[in-house]
């Protein structure tokens, strides 16, 4: 920014000396932020550092030992908890700052050793028999119940991740896949996560986690509705009158709550899946492209129109 | 030239900066309502969620559309099929004119696709058009056409990733004369340092100006296909994608690019803290770790399990360390860095932390059918085994 600019602002009064100070500084870059970077350098840290201990273990116990790899996993458990609820803030319902610097990192990491805790205790001792998945189930509530507890958005998506694989499902990079008995299971999980989000929020605890909730329902649904109507079969219509009706939810709450990565949503997966039928139904290469172009400008037009009534010049 | 006003463009800018200190509690909400409506410009702008859908859908209106002349016109001419998607380009680069001179669209998706599909169906057009000429011809037209119009589309309408599109077609030039590949890197990475040279000598002294900021995003780009192109390993960090390739070349150029590839985030780090140049810094801070992720490979070492641990604990530390250092310094400040908050984009941290629901997380696999780790089913703490 031009610092005339800043001048002008100061001297008509709009803001304060001290203000001037501090903005005509980072403007000349004279005061310089690397809280993002050190943040981003803290993430990868604990994920590299997750990733490392769950491959040594999985991939070394029989070597180390039972009782070193629990005592190991026993140690970084006490240490991240014990820092954690020490110097945690008390329990609010609201949104709580964190603590210091690091403070959710360490409680993301200390979630990840659960998870390979849980998951060598049950590969080693086969606790839960052939209900070994219920201890993904555990994971994931005790996972909320922390994320929930210290405010932490890492860890609920950790919980909500951990949910979606105790149902079946893939929810990594690259690795989104929903296919076939899935999307009743996909259809459950989004259920689910939607109406704890909203109950949640009903009950007024951390209503800021709301948007991660339906973040993660409204894909899941959406995509295992399209996948359905993709795939065809009997049931294609059956799939695609609920993908109609789920979109038009995601673009009517988008819209009326100004969120707008909502009605993108809703916009996209439905394209997707009123296409992929009507261009099944279409041989000719000619009208298929003729739809494209009709129906792409149709939506265009519509999105105009929508971000316009909602304020939002387009 | 441009077909924005310097004004305009400097108002939309610094609108962003005045939400970006308003969210930082810099300003009041008051004070960031009134600045900003003193920003506020005729130019038609759009939320960057619905500019990316725009994009999307008005790229398939043009691809459809010059689908659909070719399937209702049988041309078997590939010369007319050349002047046919160059007559396309033009329309689709004077409709983007139009409607950013007429109807004053600035980042609305729409105009971006039409000017990108102009650009991309002119090169095209014209590989099509030198395609039977002689070996490589089509590809270094088509290229230098890309070039060309990546730099037509910066100029014209201050699209900063038409240049950043620009570097690598480029760079890819030098691979179009038949050349071995170590010769062709050393001269893709040339043409490269070519431009950041430019650049830096063509950028405004200003600290007010408001393309430093694009110039930075140029040099940093440039810096990350040059060490790409150098980085004969990359391609291991990623081998499930399918990128990895073997190099056939001599060993010396090999060892001199691992040299190249150890010492280049260390100056770009080293420039990216002298000139507080943030897309630098956070280009050089990825490369930094390329590098830690491929030395192994570089080397010939066999990789461990506990590697990540290493260079877990190694991330950490430095986060700490310097978070720390900056603390105690007077006023929480260094040499005019800090680790406080600031301005930093806090959305940036939340979005990190719902996206995180897709990092792939480990799990157990029954016992009886273990078999060490293969990924398994997603979710559950701890690590998997492809991440």
């Amino acid at each position: 920014m031009n610092t005339e600019r800043l001048d002008a602002w100061h001297a008509a009064g709009a803001i304060t000396a001290e203000q001037h100070a501090t903005l005509t500084a980072i403007a000349r870059r004279e005061l310089f932020s690397v809280f993002l970077e050190l943040n981003a350098l803290l993430y990868l840290g604990v994920l590299a550092f997750a990733v490392g201990l769950g491959w040594t273990i999985y991939g070394r116990f029989e070597r180390m030992g039972d009782a070193a790899v629990l005592l190991l996993l026993g140690l970084l458990l006490a240490g991240c908890f014990g820092f954690c609820f020490s110097r945690a803030r008390p329990y609010a319902p609201d949104k709580v700052e964190s603590p210091g610097f690091a403070f959710d990192y360490v409680l993301y990491l200390g979630s990840l050793i659960v998870g390979v805790t849980l998951g060598f205790v049950e590969i080693r001792f086969g606790l839960l028999g052939p209900n070994w998945d219920y201890h993904l189930l555990v994971s994931a509530l005790i996972y909320a119940a922390l994320a929930y507890r210290f405010d932490n958005r890492f860890v609920l998506s950790l919980a909500l991740s951990t949910l979606g694989a105790w149902f079946g499902l893939r929810l990594a990079v690259l690795q989104f896949h929903i296919a076939g008995a899935q999307r009743a299971d996909a259809l459950a999980y989004a259920a689910v996560v939607m109406a704890a989000g909203l109950w949640t929020d009903r009950l007024e605890l951390k209503r800021h986690f709301l948007e991660t909730y339906l973040h993660v329902a409204a894909n899941v649904a959406l995509a295992a509705l399209a996948s359905g109507v993709i795939a065809g079969g009997d049931s294609r219509w059956l799939w695609l009158l609920g993908l109609i009706a789920a979109s038009g939810v995601a673009i009517e709450r988008g819209v009326r709550f100004k969120r707008f990565i909502f009605v993108v949503y809703g916009v996209l997966y439905g394209y997707v899946g009123i296409s992929s039928r009507i261009l099944d139904g279409l041989r000719d290469l000619t009208l298929g492209l003729a739809y494209v172009v009709v129906s792409a400008a149709a939506v265009i037009t519509a999105l105009a129109v929508v971000a316009r009534r909602t304020g939002r010049d387009a | 030239m441009r077909a924005y006003s310097r004004a305009d463009e400097e108002s939309v800018r610094d609108q962003a900066r005045v939400r970006a200190w308003t969210a930082a509690g810099l300003l009041s909400p008051e004070q960031g309502t009134a600045l900003e409506a003193e920003l506020r410009t005729d130019l038609r702008r759009t939320h960057v969620v619905l500019r990316g859908v725009l994009a999307f859908f008005t790229a398939l209106i043009v691809a459809a559309a010059v689908g659909l002349f070719f399937t209702g016109l049988s041309i078997e001419s590939r010369a007319i099929v050349a002047v046919v998607l160059w007559f396309f380009g033009f329309v689709s680069l004077g409709i983007a004119d139009g409607l950013v001179t007429q109807m004053r669209f600035y980042r609305h998706g729409i105009e971006e696709a039409l000017a990108v599909c102009g650009i991309a169906l002119l090169t095209f057009g014209t590989m099509l058009l030198f395609d039977d000429v002689g070996s490589h011809v089509d590809g270094q037209a088509g290229l230098a056409v890309a070039v060309l119009g990546g730099i037509y589309l910066y100029a014209r309408f201050g699209f900063v990733y038409a240049i950043v599109a620009a570097l690598p077609c480029a760079a890819a030039l030098a691979f179009q004369f038949g050349l071995p590949d170590s010769i062709a890197r050393a001269s893709a990475a040339l043409v490269l340092l070519g431009a950041i040279g430019a650049t830096r000598a063509l950028r405004p002294r200003d600290a007010g100006d408001y393309r430093i900021g694009d110039y930075a995003v140029f040099q940093a780009a440039a810096w990350v296909f040059v060490y790409l192109l150098l980085n004969l390993r990359v391609g291991d960090v990623w081998r499930d994608l399918g990128l990895y390739s073997s190099f056939e070349g001599e060993r010396g150029f090999y060892w001199i690019t691992y040299v190249a590839v150890c010492l280049m985030p260390i100056a770009g780090l080293t420039v990216s803290i002298r000139e507080r140049d943030r897309p630098l810094l956070i280009a050089n801070l990825a490369l930094a770790l390329l590098t830690l992720a491929t030395n192994k490979p570089y080397l010939g070492w066999p990789r461990q399990p506990w590697d990540p641990i290493i260079l877990g604990v190694l991330l950490v530390t430095i986060a700490l360390g310097v978070r720390r250092w900056l603390a105690r310094g007077p006023n929480g400040t260094r040499g005019g860095f800090t680790a406080e908050k600031l301005d930093a984009n806090l959305d940036a941290i939340r979005y990190l932390g719902t996206v995180s629901v897709l990092v792939k997380t480990p799990t157990a696999a029954p016992s009886d059918h273990w078999k060490g780790f293969q990924g398994g089913r997603s979710g559950g703490g701890g690590a998997s085994g492809d991440f």
